[in-house]
């Protein structure tokens, strides 16, 4: 089995649309108060999950990816571990179709945390490391491809990227960005790395190496979310579609026009401006609860053997930032709270659900 | 006059288990109490409540004065189909059906009462046509009555009319009634108008007596208060998982009544000094001034969502415990007529903490107040009671000890009394 190396010498000119695929968690909805009664009730719903995956994969992915190979558009994917590990054991034909796009370098792979808990980098870089190996290790094994960019939900100086770069090779760097237009800036790792105004000093090994930051314009970007909640989903799969094809063509046609070379401002910490209040307050709730398990289990391992714990912090890692959202309540959705509200007292008391666990764990 | 009255009718919005609030629980307690006096006692309700003995639903009479056949949230098997024109049936949400002059002009009441009250004072006015009208007193339960009242008054039918009030509109907009939208005036034009047709006014406590005589120039020898109580019986488990041994517990409605804007400012307060005290708010929002999303985002914004956790709505048995659970009561509110769970939280072994506008001081004078926008007393208040315990069993000592003075079937015996003098 042959393993390839995709390697675009600029990922946002051949590949101009980029789609994200992850698969969101359907939540069962419980109060503080029923955590209480019983800390060991499930926070997730695998039963509708499954029921909900099986809809978007027979009615979004499958036919959406057939449609943009059959057309020959050019796009690249975030896509996560766990994904990949649904589609490999349930729905091996989506898989077959991502292998076949590979093959006409239709598709460039960018990995995202396992869980899409990409978020994860922003507080515990160490941890979300081991997530994105968890990525490419499936990626390797289902698609036949070393990848060599990751996603980064923020872009920021202080993120140690060498450590990427050293386990994994990763040069690549993929970001999202309120911009008009995608690009590329290349630079050695020791411009990229700042400490409080200066260059870091303690990463010799690597700081002569070139990293990529690339990012795509929002425009071009599709999560798929309109889709998914839409009642006629099949309809909105195929103007979905159309539109990822008329953006991807149209930015082919139009590229290399502006012999300028774009760049972006690269904060040094990360900014929080973009987040609202409650946004703000869960990464403080992940924080904490990252730190009680950093406390009481030092070693990651402990947390991927025991299933509900592990379930129950990669899943408060994701998704939470789609339910924070004020504008996705306002159509018809499967989402299972009722606010933005509710979707916060949910992770608060998701948050007690595992400070109790420990706490039993340590007595 | 009638001497010995027998036979009470109580026009009531909710009766446990039908309740959202504190009404449904005083006018069980009420109804059972009265009954164990040798009253006979009717109750009647717009409400579907089949499942409760002795309680009439007038659920089909008010349909029949309703023409819309479109549920309202919130009131689950209840419609209405009188009164709206057919060209404003979109006004159909339960909020707008408050604020929307989408009725029939009348006399009788101040325009913008809301319309399920109207339907329900027809109902109630055809239910006495069709019995007779064989009573010695009719007893209504806050302002939810007053249309009926003043319809009945209107038909001339003269049965003594009593009030028990439980919350008034100055109540519920916290003071506020003539900064509030033309709902909040219209119900205070409304209760103005009832209260000053009543044959007499029971309160909750002194505290509502004085906004009645204040508020609506109601002429102090008509009321009385009749302070509130319940049956509850404590329970001895709590959830041990949340004890984290500094638990400050807030039992209520997420309304602007309750005052939870200064308990946020207070805690964050108190954290500044002890991070280790974590404050439960137990309770969900209401139809009415939901303000849970305000709120929350508030406790996000402090950056206190660690210390600040909340429940959503809690059962009656989940109630039991987390009042097991917590360390000190508290209850901030503006305006609180009296403030039921203070009682309970102090029947199950809790110290409590309360404003100085809190109804049920009349009842246990040991209660420590703060006024409620002093947060610096607020915070003082709440340290010096979490942080020593010693503190806290001698104020629960004091205050089970005014608890025990009070006697429920004796408040309602003063009540019956009420009835025979006038």
């Amino acid at each position: 089995m042959t393993k390839n190396i995709q390697t675009p010498a600029v990922i946002v000119e051949e590949y101009p649309v980029v789609i994200s695929l992850s698969l969101i968690f359907a939540y069962t909805s419980k109060s503080l108060v029923d955590i209480l009664k019983n800390p060991k009730l499930p926070f997730v719903d695998k039963g509708r999950s499954d029921i909900i995956w099986e809809k978007e994969f027979k009615s979004i992915y499958i036919p959406l990816f057939e449609f943009l190979y059959t057309q020959n558009i050019k796009t690249s994917v975030i896509i996560t571990g766990h994904f990949l590990d649904i589609a490999a054991g349930k729905y091996p034909e989506f898989l077959e179709i991502l292998q076949r796009m590979i093959k006409k370098d239709l598709l460039y792979i960018i990995p995202d945390a396992y869980w899409g808990s990409s978020h994860l980098s922003m507080y515990y870089f160490d941890w979300w490391k081991d997530e994105i190996a968890g990525t490419i290790d499936r990626v390797n094994t289902y698609l036949r491809i070393t990848p060599t960019a990751v996603y980064l939900p923020l872009l920021y100086r202080q993120l140690p990227l060498e450590k990427l770069l050293t386990s994994f090779g990763i040069i690549d760097f993929v970001s999202i960005v309120d911009d008009r237009k995608g690009g590329i800036m290349t630079m050695p790792l020791k411009s990229f790395r700042r400490f409080r105004g200066g260059k870091v000093t303690w990463i010799k090994e690597v700081e002569k190496t070139n990293i990529n930051i690339n990012w795509y314009p929002s425009s071009h970007y599709f999560d798929l979310m309109n889709v998914k909640n839409h009642q006629t989903m099949e309809l909105m799969t195929k103007s979905i579609g159309l539109e990822i094809a008329l953006a991807s063509t149209k930015a082919q046609i139009l590229q290399n026009k502006s012999k300028k070379k774009p760049s972006i401002r690269i904060q040094e910490e990360r900014h929080w401006s973009r987040y609202s209040n409650l946004e703000k307050g869960v990464f403080r709730l992940w924080e904490y609860a990252t730190y009680m398990l950093g406390k009481e289990h030092a070693e990651i391992d402990t947390i991927d053997n025991d299933p509900l714990m592990r379930n129950l912090f990669y899943s408060m890692n994701k998704d939470f930032f789609y339910y924070l959202g004020y504008d996705n309540y306002t159509k018809k959705q499967q989402i299972p709270f009722t606010s933005p509200y509710e979707s916060f007292i949910h992770i608060q008391n998701t948050n007690i659900q595992l400070e109790i666990l420990l706490n039993q764990r340590e007595s | 006059m009638p001497q010995n009255p027998k036979k009470i009718l109580i026009l009531s919005w909710e009766i446990l288990p039908l309740m959202e609030g504190g009404l449904g629980v005083l006018v069980r307690s009420l109804v059972d109490e009265l009954r164990r006096q040798g009253a006979e006692v009717t109750v009647l309700t717009p409400h579907n409540t089949d499942h409760i003995d002795d309680v009439i639903s007038l659920e089909s009479g008010v349909h029949k004065y309703s023409k819309l056949d479109t549920p309202i949230p919130g009131l689950t098997d209840f419609v209405l189909k009188e009164f709206i024109p057919k060209g404003k049936k979109k006004y159909v949400k339960w909020p707008q059906l408050y604020s929307k002059s989408v009725v029939k002009r009348t006399t009788l009441y101040p325009n913008n009462t809301p319309i399920v009250t109207r339907a329900y004072a027809w109902a109630v006015y055809d239910w006495l046509q069709e019995n007779g009208q064989d009573f010695d007193v009719i007893y209504g339960m806050d302002w939810m009555a007053i249309p009926a009242h003043l319809l009945l008054v209107h038909h001339n039918i003269t049965i003594p009319f009593y009030y028990h009030i439980n919350s008034t509109e100055v109540d519920r907009s916290g003071g506020h009634v003539h900064n509030n939208d033309y709902t909040a005036r219209a119900l205070y034009e409304l209760e103005k108008k009832g209260f000053y047709l009543a044959e007499k006014i029971a309160v909750v406590s002194d505290i509502s007596k004085q906004i009645l005589v204040e508020d609506y120039n109601i002429p102090e020898e008509r009321i009385y208060p009749i302070y509130n109580d319940i049956s509850f019986e404590p329970d001895k488990i709590g959830f041990e998982h949340l004890d984290r041994g500094k638990n400050v517990l807030f039992m209520g409605r997420v309304v602007a009544q309750k005052g939870l804007f200064f308990l946020i400012e207070t805690a964050a307060r108190v954290l500044q000094i002890d991070s280790q005290v974590t404050f439960i708010i137990a309770g969900d929002g209401s139809t009415e001034g939901n303000l849970l999303p305000e709120i929350v985002e508030h406790v996000a914004k402090r950056k206190l969502e660690r210390n600040i956790v909340f429940t959503g709505w809690v059962d009656s048995e989940s109630k039991k415990q987390l009042y097991k659970t917590s360390q000190l009561f508290v209850m901030p509110s503006p305006n609180e007529p009296f403030g039921l769970t203070a009682l309970e939280a102090i029947r199950s072994g809790v110290p409590t903490i309360a404003s100085e506008t809190s109804g049920f001081i009349s009842v246990v004078p040991s209660t420590p107040t703060f006024a409620y926008y002093d947060i610096e007393a607020f915070a003082n208040t709440i340290l010096h009671f979490i942080q020593n315990k010693d503190a806290r069993i001698d104020l629960l000592k004091r205050q089970q000890e005014d608890l025990s003075h009070h006697n429920w079937p004796k408040e309602v015996k003063k009540l019956l009394s009420l009835m025979e003098v006038s």
